[in-house]
């Protein structure tokens, strides 16, 4: 498990991550999202062993990442700007790789390569992005890392490629344990890749949980009742957030969808619904829940 | 076999456990019958493992789902009980959804004739299904 | 090391670009000089042997930028500062990298003209090939490690460069500058007589650039002592680098010098380095000249911070800075005048000096005579010769302290500049280059010592001796029978091998006898060409050239005897036929014809045997303009006639003359140069040519 305690790391006088906490359990798929230069690409780097941290620890199994060779074999980063050696082609990267990864499997590559439909002996500049994001992905896929630290990695990918992408990654995954870190400013991207979401937000971690639960643990009910009502008659309900118009009330929802709907219907309302809700949804309220308030009129200004 | 809409708003987890419920309760999935698994159902659907993997624990501890290990995942015996048990969980929605029609001034009838069309359909699907299956291997 | 590997390969196109461009340049210009048209006929110096290595040496800076290039670039510094590679061995191995491409370079280029000279049959200090090689090597390195330094300090190529620039030449620089001062505010402390502290040749990396601006130090430069204490900056630096590299931050990239501090100081450093150029000329610091240098020693210091940290309010806070630069500067050019005194004003009494040693007295060409070698290595402990020295040494301090004093007045024709290096009893040893006021007063004194004797008496050893040469007509054996033979008569006669040890009032007193200002030589004084030689002592370079004099009656008949057996048998007759086409209008405007004569045994009023030359020179062009003209064409007409009944000789002992004669004939479109030859004339026409001489001496 890498674990990030009161991690800070600061540019110039000013703190890009301030006392981040968070962990990241192995063998899952871990989204960090956030608005850009909300420390997304700091973090990682912190991660990767590419920054020492200012203060704070960041560890895996309790050993800290930074220059320590034996954990940093076991980790591959990605950044966002792939950078390649001047007319290199794929080949020659790999093995630029292989002299600092010693697991390097170039049958791996070869393979890899060829499912892409990527030419190891062409130069690289006559690479598209996408292609180079395609490149860069094989050659950390062959790195034989447990760890992969991926920087917004979809971007420039067509959707078939991101597929073959997220197979690939699934079978690390699933095949070998592996954990998968990946950032974006997405949250629909990561809704479907990751299993673990964590949202950043001024240097920090403020909400951290299992994507499915997000999902079913947080939910919205429309309903109905004849006559007077307030709001005591959702008494025994996590209500984050209550709207009205008439009759009819838009609660949102935390705790079981059963349990939940079973305590109103037993109050026999006129409508009862369960109205599906985005992850952008869940992280508003749960945001609001924790003290962050939204304008969502705006558009999402944060106060 | 599964049908997963990436787009919508329910969750990949829900959609598995509906989905498998919903084809034990048509018949498609009859007991004794092994799901796919997890990784050959993450590489086709470009999905989780660690997701698909919740939602088959799920459909375990609901008791719809044994797993053997070794050899996989297979619909349980009492499973279509349990799924039918859980359809009543329906009902109560077509009270409320029709409370709502009500509300909102459709007529009896109208209501009454849309659950007859539903039946209908369905019971020819059905059959076309068990058929199919009859002829060909069910696969996700 | 894997990563050795792999960085050795990521700089090979600049490796073998590089090794390609200088072997190419070795084999072209070492082959001109091993196999072409004229061979070199001794060796080199030790630079002079692979002299583009001189500036391969300085590429190391562009293989530590290439090396460490991915420290410039955001993705690039991510990229590897991700990879599970420990710093230390990214470091180490692009240092062994730079190492192996520059040191196997450098052997293959010294190995190659090694070849070219041992095929050639090209002569060679074998000492030199190993320590070129590790000089080399060490000074390519030192570069390097200045550049790594300087990449581990910045973020951007051009801050790179900067502090590279810094770090390997500032300290030099400044240290130049306080030598330079030193040199001339003492005036009787040379280049080569500083000290181990002032020295700028003994970081062997900046060495190479000094040499370019002070020649006299070329052949110095190459030796095993500066090479050594090289070392000890390059072990430091590399350190210095390594502990840098470590501590870097990988987020330095792309955002100028990671901490602004690093910025203003080498803008500091930059300014001082403007600033102390006012010190190099002398001039006052209150003046137009310095005003404008301490102007643009504040464009430099502003505009490098412009491209360093982009910040106005860092370059507001940084200008205290821009005063401490100037207080540098000051400082240092009041040092330099501090030192200047301290060194100046040390004039050891005789009893303080435990021995003197003269190192020779002339640098400029960076050669020695052999003499002078082998004079160089005595130490005389007499209570005379100490007096003597200290006195000079006293005068000539006194004579800078007091500009007053006018060295016009006090010029005399015999004094000579000398360097000397006096050991004094308490153990220091100073060296100076003064002038002595009578070179005969200097050699008497010296006389005293048997070394001294010997060492003038001797001749450089045939073992010792790498070219020989007389006369481009001459074969090797017959330069080598004549030198032989010039030996052996000196030696048997008791000579002085070198003019500058004999005593000089005789030979000079003659020659600016103002009535006798035509006679070169009187007597056995009387000169005929001579022989050049060039070695090596180990692995000191001398060149002498001695002339042949009628003291040495047999090496002289021997040298007018080699001379004719090259001669045209019709040279007398061709001379005649080139003055009477030089003489008639026939003659175009860039025809010409040059007549050298000089005649020997000519008796004299006094009664004395003289040596006289006569140069007369026409052209087509100085017919029409030179007044003149027809004087000197009635001259040549005449010695040519004379010439025309002259036979050939080699007896030294009468009157004879040696002719030596060129013209250019544009209607043959030849320039005829006859080998040149030894007549004796016709006794019918001895009174003629008397007369004639007279009548030329007496107009020129």
């Amino acid at each position: 498990m890498i674990t990030a305690k009161n991690l800070t790391k600061k540019f110039s006088d000013v703190a890009a991550l301030d006392q981040l906490n968070c962990h990241i359990p192995d063998g899952c798929v871990y989204g960090l999202v956030g608005a850009n230069g909300a420390g997304k690409s700091t973090f990682l780097r912190l991660a990767s062993g590419v920054y020492r941290p200012d203060s704070g620890s960041i560890t895996l199994d309790g050993v800290n990442i930074f220059e320590n060779i034996n954990i940093k074999k076991r980790f591959a980063f990605l950044p966002d700007e792939f950078w390649m050696l001047p007319q290199s082609s794929m080949c020659r990267m790999a093995k630029f790789y292989a002299s600092a990864y010693e697991h390097f499997d170039f049958n791996r590559f070869n393979t890899l390569s060829k499912e892409f439909g990527l030419k190891t002996d062409k130069p690289l500049s006559t690479f598209s992005k996408g292609m180079r994001r395609q490149a860069a992905t094989i050659l950390a896929l062959s790195t034989g890392a447990d760890y992969y630290f991926f920087d917004e990695t979809f971007d420039g990918l067509d959707p078939v490629m991101r597929n073959l992408v997220k197979q690939k990654l699934y079978a690390e995954v699933f095949d070998r344990g592996a954990t998968v870190i990946i950032t974006s400013h997405s949250l629909r991207e990561l809704e479907d890749t990751c299993d673990q979401l964590a949202l950043l937000y001024k240097g920090g971690v403020v909400l951290e949980s299992d994507v499915g639960d997000l999902k079913t643990t947080l939910f919205k009910l429309q309903v109905a009742f004849a006559g007077e009502y307030d709001k005591s008659v959702f008494d025994g309900l996590d209500v984050l957030n209550v709207s009205r118009q008439g009759s009819v009330s838009t609660l949102v929802v935390r705790g079981d969808k059963e349990k939940s709907r079973a305590l109103l219907n037993a109050k026999a309302p006129l409508l009862l619904e369960t109205l599906p809700v985005t992850l952008e949804e869940v992280f508003i309220y749960e945001m609001e829940a924790l003290g962050y308030a939204f304008d969502t009129a705006e558009g999402g200004t944060i106060k | 076999m599964f049908q997963i809409d990436r787009f919508g708003r329910q969750p990949i987890y829900e959609q598995i456990i509906e989905q498998t419920e919903g084809l034990i309760a048509s018949g498609a999935l009859q007991p004794g019958d092994q799901l796919p698994s997890v990784r050959v159902l993450s590489q086709t659907l470009s999905a989780n493992p660690n997701t698909l993997q919740k939602a088959y624990a799920e459909l375990e501890r609901r008791g719809i789902t044994t797993s053997v290990p070794g050899n996989g995942r297979f619909v349980s015996k009492e499973a279509q009980r349990l799924v039918s048990e859980g359809m009543q969980a329906f009902l109560a929605d077509i009270t409320a959804l029709s409370a709502k029609l009500c509300l909102s001034g459709v007529p009896r009838q109208q209501v009454l004739g849309a659950v007859n069309t539903a039946y209908d359909t369905g019971e020819t699907n059905v059959m076309k299904r068990l058929e199919d299956q009859d002829n060909s291997q069910p696969n996700g | 090391m894997k990563m050795y590997k792999e960085t050795f390969k990521r700089l090979s196109p600049i490796g073998i670009a590089l090794a390609v461009a200088t072997l190419i340049y070795t084999i072209i210009t070492g082959g001109q000089d091993c196999f072409g048209e004229y061979t070199r006929g001794y060796s080199t110096t030790a630079i002079g042997m692979t002299p583009v290595l001189v500036y391969y040496v300085f590429t190391a800076i562009v293989f530590g930028m290439y090396g460490f290039s991915f420290l410039f670039q955001r993705s690039a510094s991510d990229l590897f500062h991700s990879l599970p590679v420990k710093r230390t061995d990214i470091y180490l191995s692009t240092t062994l990298a730079t190492a192996t491409w520059m040191g196997g370079t450098i052997l293959l280029n010294v190995l190659v003209m090694l070849g070219m000279q041992l095929v050639g049959g090209i002569p060679f200090v074998p000492a030199y090939v190993p320590l070129t090689i590790l000089f080399y090597f060490v000074a390519a390195m030192l570069v390097y490690a200045a550049t790594a330094i300087g990449c581990a300090l910045s973020g951007t190529f051009l801050t790179a460069l900067a502090s590279t620039g810094v770090v390997l030449f500032l300290p030099r620089f400044v240290q130049f500058i306080i030598a330079r001062g030193v040199v001339a505010k003492t005036s009787i402390i040379g280049w080569l007589d500083l000290g181990t502290f002032l020295n700028p040749m003994s970081n062997v990396a900046t060495s190479l650039v000094v040499a370019q601006s002070r020649g006299v130090y070329i052949p110095f430069m190459v030796n095993l002592s500066y090479t050594l204490y090289s070392l000890i900056p390059l072990a430091l630096e590399l350190c210095l680098a390594a502990w840098l590299f470590l501590r870097r931050p990988s987020e330095t990239a792309e955002h100028g010098t990671g901490r602004n501090i690093w910025a203003a100081i080498t803008a500091c450093l930059l300014a001082f380095a403007a600033m102390l150029m006012i010190t190099v000329d002398n001039k006052p610091l209150i003046s137009m000249y310095g005003g404008a240098l301490v102007a643009i020693a504040f464009l430099v210091f502003v505009v490098y911070q412009v491209i360093a940290s982009r910040s106005v309010k860092q370059i507001l806070f940084s200008l205290p800075l821009f005063l401490v630069s100037g207080a540098l500067a000051f400082g240092i050019s009041l040092s330099i005048g501090g030192i200047s005194n301290s060194m100046l004003n040390t004039t050891p009494k005789p009893d303080e000096i435990s021995s003197v040693t003269f190192r020779g007295h002339d640098y400029r060409y960076g050669k020695t005579e052999y003499t002078t070698l082998l004079v160089s290595k005595i130490a005389y402990t007499s209570e005379s010769m100490k007096k003597y020295v200290s006195d000079t040494l006293s005068d000539a301090v006194d004579r800078v302290n007091n500009p007053n004093r006018s060295s016009y007045d006090e010029y005399s024709q015999y004094q000579v500049i000398e360097s000397i290096t006096l050991k004094l009893t308490n153990g220091l040893s100073i060296d100076r280059t003064i002038i002595f006021k009578n070179i005969d007063t200097l050699n008497e004194l010296r006389s005293e010592s048997d070394d001294y004797q010997t060492a003038i008496h001797a001749f450089p050893q045939n073992s010792e001796i790498q070219s020989l040469s007389v006369d481009s007509t001459f074969t090797k054996a017959e330069s080598q029978a004549i030198w032989d033979s010039l030996v052996s008569e000196s030696q048997s006669l008791g000579l002085i091998s070198n003019d500058y040890y004999r005593k000089q009032t005789t030979i000079q007193n003659l020659n600016n006898d103002q009535y006798n200002y035509m006679r070169y030589s009187i007597g056995n004084e009387q000169t005929l060409s001579g022989i050049s030689t060039d070695g090596f002592v180990s692995q000191q370079r001398f060149a002498d050239y001695h002339n042949l004099r009628f003291e040495t009656p047999k090496t002289v008949k021997l040298m007018m005897e080699t001379f004719n057996k090259h001669m045209k048998a019709d040279t007398t007759a061709r001379l005649k036929e080139a003055v009477k086409h030089i003489a008639s209008p026939l003659a175009l405007e860039n025809d010409s014809m040059n007549l050298s004569l000089t005649f020997y045994n000519v008796p004299w009023t006094d009664g004395e045997h003289v040596e006289i030359p006569v140069n007369l020179y026409i052209s087509g062009y100085s017919k029409q303009s030179d007044t003149y003209a027809d004087q000197y064409i009635s001259f040549m007409q005449r010695f040519a006639d004379i010439l025309s009944r002259a036979k050939p000789t080699s007896d030294p002992s009468k009157l004879f003359v040696w002719l030596n004669w060129t013209e250019y004939d544009s209607t043959n479109g030849d320039s005829s140069n006859d080998p040149q030859c030894f007549l004796s004339i016709d006794p019918t026409d001895e009174q003629a040519l008397s007369d004639l001489i007279n009548e030329y001496t007496s107009l020129y």
